[in-house]
């Protein structure tokens, strides 16, 4: 290659002209023992270019993109949909069964006024239980079964 | 596909809406509102109760108390109507039997119980609501409806003080 032709490749080359043929016929002038002094620059850097390709060779890698099989696989998107129903549904079965917040801590911490509220809720259920057995009052119901269990304990 | 997400939809519909709650669960969900007031005396509470020497009180109330080991209770003083309704529908009462239904004007009344096999109540459940307040009351153990009959009966629910 002449001096003037070399000169032209590499003004290419740095202008990110060169297509890949004219890269590969750069870098053979490059490689060669006559390379003018002032293009050596250029020599490290494609030797550089070699030793790095190396570094991140994997070796045993076997890309699949050059495979004789070559087709990738294909998810349905029905599967992905019954697949994500089926987590929502477990999931929400699991956050509507939880009973993580459930209400048992005793409001009182003295067992006589536990006891005093006690009566007192007791009374208020008796007043209210009063009100079924009043004859003054229209719209009762269900006397029948409040009667019975108050007869079971009156025999 | 879209038979797919429309039962999957229906699905969740039904698993949400269908679900009754028991009352710890009803009130669980308002325990933290201010404007209820909520009481829990708990079954080893009651055995501590059963200890005391209370000889000033009525000894009918005694025996009542006795017989009970557990209590819960939740409370408004307004809006009473409103919760009232969302109790009777949202409480799963289906096991119990219904043993007093009184409807006033504005004003309910209802008290649920279980049998316990041996002629007496293992639960009840007396639900009230009018204009101005709201009572959810549970109560648990071996209770006799003649016991309680023969209170004195005052009005004020607990807590309302």
């Amino acid at each position: 290659m002449s001096r003037t032709d070399l000169i032209t490749l590499i003004d290419k080359y740095l202008n990110a002209e060169t297509s890949l043929e004219e890269e590969y016929t750069l870098k053979r002038e490059m490689m060669r023992s006559d390379v003018p002094e002032e293009y050596h620059y250029l020599k490290e850097v494609f030797s550089y270019f070699d030793a790095e390709k190396q570094h991140t060779e994997i070796p045993d890698f076997d890309n699949p993109a050059n495979s004789a099989s070559g087709q990738a696989r294909v998810i349905s998107f029905s599967w992905i949909y019954a697949a994500a129903s089926v987590v929502i549904l477990i999931g929400l079965f699991v956050f509507i069964n939880k009973n993580t917040n459930t209400f048992d801590e005793d409001t009182f911490q003295s067992p006589d006024i536990a006891a005093e509220n006690a009566a007192q809720a007791l009374e208020y259920f008796s007043y209210q239980m009063k009100k079924g057995t009043d004859p003054t009052l229209k719209n009762v119901k269900e006397l029948d079964n409040l009667n019975k269990y108050i007869a079971i304990f009156n025999q | 596909m879209r038979n797919i997400i429309l039962s999957t939809f229906l699905i969740l519909l039904f698993i949400t809406g269908a679900k009754s709650q028991s009352v710890n669960d009803f009130i669980t969900k308002y325990k933290d509102d201010p404007s209820f007031t909520v009481v829990n005396i708990s079954p080893k509470m009651f055995s501590l109760i059963s200890g005391l020497e209370a000889e000033d009180m009525d000894p009918d109330l005694k025996a009542a108390l006795q017989n009970i080991t557990g209590m819960k209770i939740l409370t408004k003083e307004s809006d009473g109507t409103k919760y009232f309704s969302e109790a009777i529908s949202s409480i799963e009462l289906n096991k119990m039997e219904e043993l007093m239904s009184v409807k006033e004007e504005n004003s309910n009344v209802r008290i649920f119980g279980k049998n316990n096999g041996k002629d007496a109540l293992s639960e009840v459940i007396l639900l009230t609501g009018d204009k101005e307040s709201f009572v959810l009351m549970q109560i648990t153990g071996a209770i006799s409806l003649q016991q309680l009959s023969k209170l004195s009966g005052t009005l004020t629910p607990p807590g309302s003080n």
